[in-house]
């Protein structure tokens, strides 16, 4: 089957024209694919400017909504690798869809890039459980920490190949500053050392705006050591 | 088909913990709650906002969804609960400021940058979009730009599509698909095309 | 009563005050502003908060979750941009780290003043009241929470104002806007969407973005010695009314780069003035040139005004209207 067959297959997938077990071999050559991935949402678009309907993108394409979820779950459950944890509160709900029954921390040899990691979070009372998965990269010399996470289960080859996905990209925002008003070196330290005394109704306020600049905010920094840096990671 | 057969088996790999598989949902379906949500908070702004909470919350209600009803059916009323729910209504917009209406001496900061090194990137407006897009619906041949109208504009299936144009369904799977490539062809040239459109500004 | 009252610390007093005055006023009742404000400042420190709120200024808005912990004494909290740029802010205690995924960069520094990202509205009393008034405006839906609206309106156009609308129930502020005189709006935060949970899970305020390969910097506290002493004071009577220097030479403001000289205020507004030296302007005929201005800078809601004069270079900077900065820049002479 060429390219050209496959992406007729996405096509008529997203028109819900095939079968589960064809739709089933899509999706999974999808998850892999970041191209196949564009071409859905492309076709999301297509249908959207036919209907004549908003765009869920306004001002710029690689921020819409979609990308924006994605930035959200990776960021807001992805943690270190090997601080996966077993939480007795998991209560397996029956009847429901399979749900992982316990933190699966994977580790994949030391010269593979990516670390996917199963995480499960207790909510809050009124939540029940969540599944939170995150690919963490690390470079090829250091291991991925497996120790915490040799008693737990492992997750089929399959699963995990679903599960690997691409690392979130960040967007710097864009200075949309008029250029009289585009900030110089000396007053993003000014602002920095006024936004501690700031009363502005958000206290980062005068921060906010240095840091949507692209002027660059390190001025007045020194590096840390690798000592310093251990005690915030 | 009137079963969703692409949204369930991406709601199961969902609730099996995969993200990519929910990316996917929300590429096909972020227009439309966009579009929903409006009706309630009609700042387009606002409107994102509040569709991306809506999102969040179905994927991390996703484990309670049992399929008792089509997964958009569910989105949707996630989606009408967060607009009723948020708590934004713009009546008054913060205020620009012109510094030709300042009734104090005002001159360029020391440094101000008045010719900038960096290219500023382009913005992308809706409108562009949508121009390009129809344009190249225009552009298709008739055979082509009818198949992608039946599907979209009256969302018949393939059958029904291949009924009105008399021609088999692979016929009509095909043909569609080639308008939306042909159709994705202009969408690239302007997504991917922004540096080098910049450069002709100087 | 006078002895518990020494012992107890300020802040405490007042939570102490709010809840008494809460028990004697019923809630439907209440249309004293003074009253929303201090169960406003209440709620923001002492309750936990998780929420999701835009901000807009000029013509940008932002959208971030904030998870805001109190917890033993100390407050802990996270700020996260969702708007693709994956920057984060993360503050426990006095420490402070601000992450840039975007550029792989993050900084750490100390930042002394006890407040969280959502500022509440201390420094009201007898004396700022002679330049804000503080009214009650009503009670509004505002879809779906039953909120009291309260107005902190400048007297004059030297300085902004305040809106909040006050949930009723928790005391959180749902919106705030920051407007001048002419009710004109300058700035706003509104919650999308807003929780408040008895327990915030630790793991809720660490790091959330990788931050593997980023650049680790560190802004140091400014060393007190090496300080040159700047010969330059602001004339009180030359300052907006009202305003007055409330701190010299504070302890903020990095080494290496331009100290904080004075911190100017009204109680409500507050205003940074820098002061450096720079090279020499040649004279001529043996007469000072007259202060050259450089100008005003707007970036969001704060302005800034800067003069050099005689050697020196001044700059004033603060969440004020521009005429306010420029005087006060222009306030300062040499002894």
């Amino acid at each position: 089957m060429n390219q050209q067959e496959h992406s007729s297959q996405l096509s008529a997938l997203f028109d819900n024209e095939l079968s589960p077990d064809q739709a089933e071999l899509v999706i999974r050559r999808a998850l892999k694919d970041p191209a196949m991935r564009t071409s859905w949402g492309r076709y999301a678009l297509i249908g959207a400017c036919v209907r004549g309907e908003p765009l869920a993108g306004r001002l710029r394409p690689e921020s819409d909504v979609a990308a924006r979820v994605r930035i959200r779950l990776a960021v807001e459950s992805s943690r270190a690798a090997g601080q996966a944890a077993m939480r007795d509160d998991i209560r397996p709900r029956t009847g429901t869809a399979l749900l992982a029954r316990g933190a699966m921390a994977m580790a994949i040899a030391a010269s593979v890039a990516a670390v996917s990691l199963f995480l499960i979070r207790a909510q809050g009372p009124q939540a029940g459980t969540m599944i939170a998965q995150s690919t963490v990269l690390q470079p090829a010399s250091q291991p991925a920490t497996a120790a915490s996470a040799a008693s737990v289960d492992a997750p089929g080859p399959q699963a995990l190949a679903a599960a690997a996905s691409a690392p979130p990209s960040y967007t710097t925002p864009v200075d949309d500053s008029p250029v009289g008003q585009r900030l110089d070196g000396r007053m993003v330290n000014y602002v920095v050392a006024h936004s501690e005394v700031s009363s502005s109704a958000v206290r980062f306020s005068p921060l906010s705006t240095v840091m949507n600049s692209s002027e660059d905010f390190t001025q007045d920094t020194v590096e840390m050591t690798a000592a310093e840096i251990g005690a915030y990671r | 088909m009137s079963v969703d057969t692409s949204d369930l088996v991406l709601v199961q790999r969902v609730q099996r913990g995969d993200k990519t598989a929910f990316d996917l949902l929300v590429r096909k379906y972020q227009h439309k709650v966009v579009k929903l949500v409006t009706r309630y908070l009609r700042n387009p702004a606002d409107a994102e906002d509040v569709a991306q909470e809506a999102f969040i919350k179905a994927y991390r209600a996703m484990p309670q969804f049992r399929g008792d009803s089509a997964f958009y059916t569910w989105l949707y009323r996630i989606a009408i609960n967060t607009a009723k729910n948020a708590i934004v209504s713009r009546d008054r917009n913060p205020v620009e400021f012109d510094l030709d209406m300042q009734a104090i001496e005002e001159s360029q900061s020391m440094q101000a940058r008045l010719a900038d090194t960096t290219t500023p990137e382009s913005l992308l407006q809706t409108e562009e979009i949508r121009t390009t897009v129809n344009q190249a619906i225009d552009a298709l041949p008739e055979d082509l730009r009818t198949a992608i109208v039946l599907r979209e504009l009256e969302g018949l299936s393939y059958e029904d599509i291949a009924l009105a144009m008399e021609c088999p369904v692979g016929t009509v799977r095909s043909r569609i698909f080639r308008a939306r490539e042909a159709i994705d062809r202009r969408l690239s040239e302007v997504f991917e095309g922004g540096l080098g459109r910049a450069e002709e500004l100087g | 009563m006078i002895r518990i009252a020494q012992r107890l610390s300020l802040g405490r007093l007042l939570v102490c005050a709010a809840v008494l005055a809460m028990a004697e006023l019923s809630l439907a009742g209440n249309d004293d502003p003074r009253h929303w404000i201090a169960r406003m400042n209440e709620a923001l420190a002492t309750r936990n908060y998780d929420g999701v709120f835009v901000h807009r200024v000029a013509s940008t808005r932002e959208t971030l979750r904030i998870i805001h912990r109190v917890k033993d004494g100390r407050m802990s909290e996270r700020l996260v941009s969702t708007d693709g740029s994956g920057r984060e802010f993360v503050r426990n205690g006095a420490e402070w780290v601000a992450y840039f995924p975007d550029r792989k960069v993050a900084i750490a520094e100390q930042r002394n003043r006890p407040s969280g990202f959502i500022a509440a509205l201390n420094g009201l009393s007898s004396e700022t009241e002679d330049f804000y008034e503080i009214r009650y405006v009503e009670r509004q839906r505002l879809q779906g929470v039953n909120t009291r609206v309260i107005t902190v309106r400048p007297r004059d156009g030297l300085r902004y104002g305040y809106r909040f609308w006050i949930d009723e129930k928790t005391g959180m502020p749902y919106r705030t806007q920051l407007e001048t005189a002419a009710n004109d709006v300058i700035e706003e935060i509104s919650f999308i969407s807003l929780t408040l949970p008895a327990t915030i899970d630790a793991e809720l305020l660490k790091l959330a973005v990788d931050a593997t390969g980023s650049r680790w910097l560190r802004r140091d506290a400014p060393s007190s010695s090496g300080a040159v002493r700047i010969t330059f004071q602001p004339r009180a009577e030359l300052l907006p009314a009202g305003f007055r220097v409330t701190v010299a030479n504070p302890p903020i403001g990095s080494t290496g780069g331009p100290r904080t000289r004075f911190i100017i205020s009204d109680g409500l507004a507050w205003v940074s003035v820098f002061v450096e030296t720079t090279t020499p302007v040649a004279q001529k005929n043996g007469h000072s040139k007259p202060p050259r201005p450089d100008g005003l800078v707007q970036m969001g809601a704060s302005a800034a005004y800067t003069v050099r004069t005689e050697g020196h270079r001044i700059t004033a900077i603060g969440e004020v209207p521009p005429a306010t900065v420029k005087a006060i820049a222009e306030s300062l002479r040499p002894e």
